[in-house]
C-alpha cells in the first residue's frame, strides 16, 4: 500500500515517466508506446482514484517536496475539490489515449503522438495538485507545450500546423501574462504558496514599500487573464477554437474537455481560497464574462457548418454556463459549477470521439456531407445523439441535473438578469443540436457511399462508457451531488487549508 | 536615480514585445516578440528580489562579521533568481517549439508572412 501522501507525486510522476519513456520508440512497433500510454493512463487513473477515496470525507493531504517546509519548499497539496477535478482529467485522458489506440492506426511517429499526450497528462495533474503558484505556472507551460505539439500533430495538414502556430503563440502570451502576475503577487506578498499567499493577503500584510490596493488587483488581474487563456472564455476563446477544431479528435476531446477544465480549476482555487472574493467584485465580472461566453459560443455555433466546429463553439458555451456557477460564489454555486465541469468534459469526450468516429469512417466533418449517416452509423449516431440531447439538458440525463443546479444558484445569488440570458440561450443551443441532428438521421440520401460501415467495437468503447455515465448520473445523481457538494465545501474551509499545509512549520 | 526608471523600462519593453507580438506580419518577428516579452517579465522578477548596493545571498565569512541582521537587510532575494532560471528554460523550450513549427510552415507555404498564410478562417 503506498502512503497517502506519496499518491500526489505519483500522480503526477506517472504519466511524466511514461511520457520521457516513450519519446525515444520511434523505430519500435506502434504497439509498444499505445500500450505503454494506455498502461501509464490507467495506472494514473487507479492512483488518482485512491487520491479521491483518501481525501474523501475531508481529509487534506499535503506532499512536501523532498522535505522542504512550506513557505519556502514546494508542496502539492490535495483535498477533494482538486482530487475530483483530477478524477475527471485521468479518466478523460485515459479514454482518448484508448480511443487513439485504434483511432490513429493509419499515422507516423505515434511515439511522438502518445509521449505528448502523457505529458500534458503530467502537465495538467501538476496544474490541479500544485500547492503554488508558480509551480501553476511551470506545469501550466508543460501542459500548453504538449498541447502545441498534439495540435500539430498531423503537419502534413495546413490548416493543423496554421491553428498550432496560432495557439503556440497566443498561448505563450497568456502564459507569460500568468508569469506576469506571478512576479507581481511575489513582488507585493513575498511568497507564492497558495496557503501563506492566502493568510498574506486576508492579514493584509505585503512587504515594506508595496501599496497593495495597487498591485493586487493587477496581478490577479494578469493571473486570471493568463488562466482564461486555457479556460477559453469569451475575449480569449480565439485560441482555444482554432486547435480544438483542427487537432486530431481524441486531442480535441482532451483540450475541450480536461484542459478547459484545468483553467477553471485554477481559477476557482485562486479566487475562492486565495484572494478574498470581495477585492474586486469578482461576482460581477464573472457573470458578465459567462454572460459573453455563452451568448458568442452559442450564437456562433448556430452558424457552423462544420461538426468539430460547431463542438468547439458549443464548448466555448459551456465555459459560460459553467462561470455562471462561479460568478454565483457561494457553495452551491461552485458545487453547480464542479458537476458542470464533469459533465461537460464527458459529454464533449462523447462528441468529439464520435465525430472522430465521423472523420475515420466516412471520411469527412462538414454537415452537408454526413447527411443521412446515421443510417449508416447507427451506434455512433446515437451516442453523439444521446450527448447532444444531454448539452441541451434533456431532463433525464446527466447535463440537465448540473445545469438546473447552475440555474438555482445564480438565482440564489439574486442573478435573475443571468439566468434569463442562459434560458435564451439555451434554446438558442436547441437550435443547432436539434439541426445537426436531424441532418445526421434524416433518410438516407446519395451522400454516404454503400461501403460506409459501422465503426469496430474499440473505437466505439470510449464513446460508449462515457454515454453510460451520462444516463446513469442522469438517473441517479445524488453520488456525484454527494461529492461535489463535498469538495465545493472544501474550497470554502480556508482556515483548515491553511493550518494543514502551514501546520508544521 | 529614481527607483520607478528600471520598473517603467521593464514595462516599456513589455509593450514593444507584445506590439510585436501582435502587429509583425513575419513569423520569426512574432517569435522575436515573444522571447523579448518573456525577458521582460524576466528582467522585472530580478528587479523585485533586487536590493540596491546588495550582496549575493550567500551565507560566507564576509556575511557573519556585521551579523545576521545586517546580511539579511543586505542580501538580495534569491527566490526570483530561481524562478527566473526555471523560467528562462521553459521560454526557450516554447522558442524552440515555435521555430521548429516555422520551419514545417515555411516548407509547407514559402512564406513567412502571416497574412499569406491564413486559411483556417477561410
Amino acid at each position: 500500500m503506498i502512503p497517502a501522501e506519496w499518491l500526489p507525486v505519483l500522480c503526477i510522476a506517472v504519466p511524466l515517466a511514461a511520457g520521457v519513456a516513450i519519446l525515444p520508440m520511434e523505430k519500435l512497433p506502434r504497439r509498444v508506446p499505445e500500450v505503454l500510454a494506455v498502461a501509464a493512463a490507467a495506472l494514473t487513473l487507479l492512483l488518482s482514484g485512491m487520491l479521491t477515496l483518501q481525501v474523501y470525507g475531508g481529509n487534506l493531504i499535503v506532499h512536501l517536496m523532498a522535505g522542504w517546509k512550506p513557505p519556502v519548499g514546494i508542496v502539492l497539496t490535495v483535498d477533494l475539490f482538486n482530487a475530483f477535478i483530477a478524477l475527471i482529467v485521468v479518466f478523460l485522458v485515459f479514454l482518448s489515449a484508448l480511443f487513439s489506440a485504434s483511432y490513429m492506426h493509419g499515422e507516423t511517429g505515434l511515439n511522438y503522438y502518445y509521449s505528448f499526450m502523457m505529458l500534458m497528462l503530467g502537465g495538467m495533474l501538476g496544474v490541479i495538485l500544485t500547492g503554488d503558484i508558480f509551480n501553476l505556472f511551470v506545469f501550466m507551460e508543460l501542459t500548453g507545450i504538449s498541447a502545441y505539439g498534439l495540435t500539430v500533430f498531423r503537419a502534413y495538414r495546413a490548416r493543423a500546423l496554421e491553428a498550432g502556430f496560432r495557439y503556440l503563440i497566443l498561448g505563450a502570451v497568456g502564459t507569460s501574462l500568468l508569469l506576469l502576475g506571478v512576479a507581481l503577487l511575489y513582488g507585493a506578498v513575498g511568497t507564492v504558496n497558495y496557503a501563506d499567499l492566502a493568510v498574506r493577503l486576508s492579514k493584509g500584510i505585503f512587504l515594506p514599500g508595496v501599496d497593495g490596493s495597487l498591485v493586487i488587483p493587477l496581478s490577479i488581474m494578469l493571473i486570471v487573464t493568463g488562466l482564461g487563456v486555457k479556460a477559453s472564455f469569451f475575449p480569449l476563446h480565439t485560441v482555444h477554437l482554432d486547435a480544438t477544431s483542427e487537432a486530431p479528435s481524441p486531442v480535441a476531446a482532451i483540450l475541450s474537455g480536461a484542459e478547459t477544465k484545468v483553467g477553471i480549476y485554477a481559477i476557482c482555487r485562486l479566487i475562492f481560497l486565495i484572494v478574498p472574493f470581495e477585492a474586486l467584485n469578482w461576482p460581477l465580472i464573472f457573470a458578465v464574462l459567462s454572460l459573453f461566453t455563452m451568448t458568442f459560443g452559442n450564437v456562433a455555433a448556430l452558424l457552423q457548418e462544420d461538426l468539430k466546429r460547431m463542438l468547439a463553439y458549443s464548448s466555448i458555451a459551456h465555459i459560460g454556463y459553467i462561470l455562471m456557477g462561479v460568478a454565483a460564489g457561494s457553495q452551491l454555486g461552485v458545487s453547480a459549477a464542479l458537476l458542470h465541469i464533469f459533465n461537460h468534459s464527458v459529454m464533449k469526450g462523447v462528441c468529439f470521439l464520435c465525430a472522430g468516429i465521423f472523420m475515420s469512417q466516412v471520411g469527412t466533418r462538414s454537415l452537408s456531407q454526413l447527411s443521412g449517416v446515421g443510417r449508416r452509423l447507427p451506434v455512433t449516431t446515437t451516442l453523439l445523439s444521446i450527448a447532444f440531447l444531454s448539452l441541451i439538458g434533456v431532463p433525464p440525463l446527466s447535463g440537465f441535473v448540473s445545469k438546473f443546479l447552475l440555474f438555482t444558484a445564480s438565482l440564489t445569488a439574486g442573478m435573475l438578469w443571468l439566468v434569463l440570458a442562459a434560458i435564451i440561450n439555451t434554446v438558442l443551443s436547441t437550435g443547432y443540436y436539434l439541426r445537426f441532428l436531424k441532418v445526421l438521421i434524416r433518410p438516407s440520401t446519395s451522400l454516404p457511399r454503400e461501403d460506409v460501415k459501422e465503426a469496430s467495437p474499440l473505437l466505439l468503447a470510449s464513446p460508449f462508457i462515457l454515454t453510460v455515465l451520462l444516463v446513469v448520473f442522469g438517473l441517479w445523481p445524488q453520488p456525484l451531488l454527494e461529492v461535489s457538494n463535498q469538495a465545493a465545501s472544501t474550497l470554502f474551509q480556508l482556515s483548515k487549508y491553511v493550518s494543514t499545509v502551514l501546520g508544521g512549520s | 536615480m529614481n527607483q520607478a526608471l528600471p520598473y517603467l523600462l521593464c514595462t516599456l519593453q513589455m509593450v514593444i514585445a507584445l506590439y510585436c507580438i501582435f502587429y509583425k506580419r513575419n513569423l520569426i518577428k512574432i517569435i522575436l516578440g515573444l522571447m523579448i516579452l518573456s525577458d521582460g517579465i524576466n528582467l522585472l522578477f530580478i528587479l523585485i528580489g533586487y536590493k540596491f548596493k546588495g550582496v549575493p545571498p550567500i551565507l560566507h565569512e564576509e556575511a557573519f562579521k556585521h551579523g545576521l541582521e545586517a546580511f539579511y537587510a543586505a542580501a538580495v532575494d534569491p527566490l526570483p533568481q530561481a524562478f527566473v532560471l526555471t523560467a528562462i528554460v521553459i521560454s526557450m523550450s516554447v522558442t524552440a517549439a515555435a521555430l521548429a513549427l516555422t520551419i514545417k510552415i515555411y516548407q509547407k507555404y514559402g512564406t513567412l508572412d502571416v497574412y499569406k498564410i491564413r486559411r483556417v478562417r477561410e
